[in-house]
């Protein structure tokens, strides 16, 4: 555990101490506040397109920070920094997980600043207090990393730094679009994944409630299909030479 | 194989289990949570619907803005778009209240079964106004704007008394406009002479609030004053007045339901026979018409006496 | 405790692609033992395949044939590696940790007690004198530092065998003679086995008590380095500067070699013990003009002469 904790630390901090990101955090508040201003242009529709336009934001900042894996593992590995952990006691699998763990941590950390963020300028400019569903769905979009980062990181093992971040992106409009498109639950959700199941933005839009319990399964699930891929990736991450 | 490679293999499949199991479950969930999945677009936008119908919207009042008016030269290109928003967002409530209604004086059917869809919407379950601008629409006859002879709809009042209904159902305390174009559009359905319809149709929708529990009539709707209206009825039935606002005899289908109603309905409330105006305690004559009207007295204790033995507060022999 | 710190049976590495075969396999049926406590160097031109042995090894690519041992254990056993330390022969690290961090993550992999991380850390930062860059994040390293902060990331658990790949390259002439005595003294305090390969054949000359020769994937030789030189027998090589000191051995030699204007090589093949006597008092007595060298060739010579062998064999 303290191996995979220790490849997660380095990759969190990789990830946090890019001054873009912050830069970046900052100007998704911007673009969240402008909404306010949509007043007449949405005929009072404003509110709720400042609250969609934090999710949105924040799913696609998300998927970027997933996305930062698809680059950074396959540099590694050809640089030879993953060369110099993995002739540590360090176990592939565990140098897999590691690095799914510190995307996570680097995703929750920008995620949850964003929605904070973002909730705070909701609330200052309509001196409103906060509803429960605009945490709910902020909470889903920010679990969702879980399993988008275990994407990440199969996409990354297998297909060179070109190609990874394609794939990636690819595969997690796909898992977003999958549950509109069909609806067979043991494929969509169980082989393929289904992120749809995270997406709740017109609940947070229109106040409606997410139960507890659907949060916690959803949770459970995340994290049962981040394991599967993970252990599926490491398969092929064994018998691979690293050069 | 080594230990470390079942160790995996069964960490995979006990995962995978998992998850197929709960996505199993999940998914049905999330339907019921989210009934409007049903009716949205299965366009492969990645969860992005609402942002899409944020846009979809601005481009609308940036469009629609525009414009001087809604007619038949542009009322399709501004139909796709209204179709659009409410495929990316069946519960966008503005976009029928606002957008469908815009478009209904260009093309009356599309908004009506726009409306419609939005009736079927569970999420807009407690929306009066969407149903009643749809009964609305029905009950006019609208015009082409720029060809007056052309006839874009004719009223259909049985459809447009079926949305008003649906909107009074939708809440407690109907509005009594709701309660009046209901009740006009159904009398207009029914045919005939209005006031004589009007009155039918008041009396049918009394025997319906009346009924049993084993009667269960799919269309009944309460109508919260309805005695006070079927007095009115029951008085414009017996005084009919035609356009020219010229006195008319009733017929005699018309004074058989009065009197049917004065026996069943009015003969508790206290009213002129002649004129049905309402008198007051001790009045022996009608103010209006000066017919002869039973005498309501008023108890020592307040309260107003009607025809009965004793007074109904305090017991005390009349 | 384990003889041999490494061994191999008829290793094997062929880089065959989906499509076509490789001309010649990388690595052919190796068969090497490397004793314990002892320095080891591995030798061989570009592509001769020492890089594939020591990812073999280290468990980075996987042999097509034969065995490998280290330590006692299979190459690719995960446990084992906390008693190794490797250096690879272009260390990269991740840029934008701090060499304290990085050390820090390398130590926390190695399972160093948390209670004696930070100061071992301190310690090897200390004794590859980056001690001032500990702070510093590694992206902003010249070669010859990042080839430090490698030798201390190696030496961080101090490790029973040190597996170096090329760990000269990029040092300057004082870094490597730091970096030599880094070696000795991790043999002498810590009894640690080191296996390393290097073209820089008078490092390995200076500090290697074994080596072996590759060549396009195949064994040349491998045995203690005097042995090898020495051509198998008993034979002491000596350099002198200066007529003086020449003029008393020169008729007493097998084999004279003038090198320069005042430089000269004698190779004595059996010398006598009186002889041996006399010659070891002029060295101890002019050292600076007077050099013993045990065996019959230099390394260089040794080693061109088994690479061209074996060319020849093969044209």
């Amino acid at each position: 555990m303290s191996e995979i904790m220790a490849i997660a630390s380095g990759t969190w901090k990789n990830i946090l101490r890019m001054k873009v990101v912050y830069f970046l955090i900052f100007c998704v508040w911007v673009l969240v506040g402008i909404a306010s201003m949509y007043e007449i242009l949405t005929i009072g529709h404003h509110k709720p397109l400042m609250m969609d336009v934090s999710l949105v934001l924040n799913a696609i900042a998300a998927s970027l920070v997933v996305l930062s894996v698809t680059f950074e593992i396959p540099r590694e590995l050809r640089q030879g920094v993953a060369a110099t952990l993995l002739t540590k006691s360090l176990g592939r699998t565990q140098y897999l997980a590691g690095k799914a763990v510190g995307i996570c941590v680097a995703g929750f950390v920008i995620c949850a600043l964003i929605a904070a963020g973002s909730l705070i300028i909701y609330a200052l400019t309509f001196s409103e207090a906060i509803a429960g569903p605009m945490f709910q769905a902020h909470f889903l979009l920010i679990i969702s990393i879980i399993p988008m980062a275990s994407m990440a990181v199969f996409f990354a093992t297998l297909f060179p730094e070109v190609a990874a971040p394609v794939l990636t992106i690819i595969a997690i409009w796909f898992a977003y679009s999958t549950g509109i498109i069909a609806n067979i639950p043991v494929v969509y959700g169980g082989l393929l994944p289904n992120l749809d199941l995270f997406n709740f933005k017109s609940h947070a839009v229109y106040l409606k409630p997410i139960p507890i319990l659907y949060m916690i399964l959803v949770t459970v699930w995340g994290i049962a299909y981040a394991l599967f891929l993970l252990m599926l990736t490491s398969f092929f991450f064994k018998v691979k030479d690293i050069k | 194989m080594k230990k470390d490679t079942v160790i995996r293999f069964m960490i995979m499949i006990a995962s995978l289990a998992v998850a197929s199991y709960l996505a199993c479950i999940l998914t049905p969930m999330q339907s019921d949570i989210s009934q409007e999945k049903n009716f949205l677009t299965k366009a492969p936008v990645a969860g992005l619907h609402k942002f899409f119908a944020d846009v979809a919207w601005m481009r609308f009042i940036n469009f629609a803005g525009g414009l001087s008016s809604i007619d038949s030269t542009n009322v399709d290109k501004v139909s796709r778009m209204l179709e659009k928003i409410i495929a990316y967002d069946p519960n966008f409530v503005e976009s029928y209240q606002s957008g469908v209604l815009s478009i209904s004086n260009a093309d009356p059917k599309l908004a009506v079964k726009l409306l419609e869809q939005a009736c079927a919407n569970p999420h807009l379950a407690h929306n009066i106004q969407i149903p009643f601008y749809a009964g609305f629409i029905l009950s006019r006859t609208i015009v082409d704007q720029n060809n007056p002879d052309k006839i874009l709809s004719e009223p259909d009042y049985a459809a447009a008394a079926r949305f008003f209904r649906m909107a009074i159902q939708r809440t407690r305390d109907p509005e009594s406009y709701l309660i009046s174009n209901y009740i006009h559009a159904k009398a207009k359905a029914r045919g005939g002479e209005e006031s004589l319809a009007v009155l039918s149709v008041l009396y049918d929708e009394w025997k319906m609030s009346k009924a049993g529990k084993d009667e269960i009539y799919s269309d009944y709707c309460q109508i919260p004053d309805i005695e006070e209206r079927l007095v009115k009825a029951t008085r414009e039935a017996k005084y009919p007045i035609d356009d020219e606002g010229r006195l008319l005899k009733p017929s005699q289908k018309a004074l058989e339901l009065i009197a049917k109603v004065q026996q069943e309905i009015l003969f508790k409330k206290h009213l002129c026979e002649n004129c049905v105006t309402p008198a007051a305690p001790g009045d022996k004559f009608c103010g209006t018409c000066g017919h002869a009207v039973k005498t309501w007295g008023v108890c020592s204790c307040g309260h107003i006496l009607s025809s009965k033995a004793y007074c109904t507060r305090c017991g005390k022999k009349q | 405790m384990e003889e041999y710190v490494i061994q191999t049976e008829d290793l094997t590495k062929s880089y065959d692609s989906w499509f076509k075969k490789a001309s010649r396999p990388a690595l052919n049926k190796l068969n090497i033992s490397i004793p314990k406590n002892c320095i080891f160097g591995f030798l061989g031109p570009n592509g001769a395949g020492k890089t594939t042995t020591i990812k073999i090894l280290m468990g980075l690519i996987r042999p097509t044939g034969g065995k490998a041992v280290v330590l006692g254990k299979p190459y690719d056993d995960v446990e084992s590696k906390n008693r190794i330390g490797f250096l690879p022969d272009s260390p990269a690290f991740t840029p934008t940790l701090s060499a304290l961090e990085f050390l820090d993550v390398c130590a926390r992999l190695l399972k160093i007690p948390s209670d004696t991380r930070k100061q071992r850390v301190e310690e090897v930062l200390e004794i590859v004198r980056m001690a001032p860059h500990a702070k510093s994040k590694i992206g902003t390293f010249s070669r010859g530092m990042l080839q430090r902060i490698g030798i201390a990331q190696a030496i961080l658990n101090k490790p029973d065998l040190l597996i170096l790949d090329e760990p000269l390259l990029g040092l300057d002439p004082y870094g490597r003679q730091e970096f030599k005595e880094i070696i000795l003294a991790q043999k002498q305090q810590f009894q640690a086995s080191v296996f390393f390969s290097s073209h820089i054949l008078s490092d390995v000359a200076e500090i290697c008590d074994n080596i072996s020769i590759l060549n396009k994937g195949k064994l040349l030789c491998a045995g203690p380095l005097d042995t090898l030189l020495s051509g198998g027998g008993e034979g002491v090589t000596v350099d002198i500067s200066g007529t003086v000191h020449v003029r008393e051995l020169i008729t007493e030699a097998d084999q004279v070699v003038k090198k320069g204007n005042e430089e000269w090589e004698l190779f004595f093949k059996k010398p006598e013990s009186a002889l041996l006597s006399r010659i070891n008092n002029l060295s101890e007595q002019f050292c600076d003009a007077v050099q013993i060298r045990k065996g019959g060739e230099d390394l260089e010579s040794f080693f061109f002469k088994k690479i061209e062998e074996d060319n020849a064999r093969n044209n």
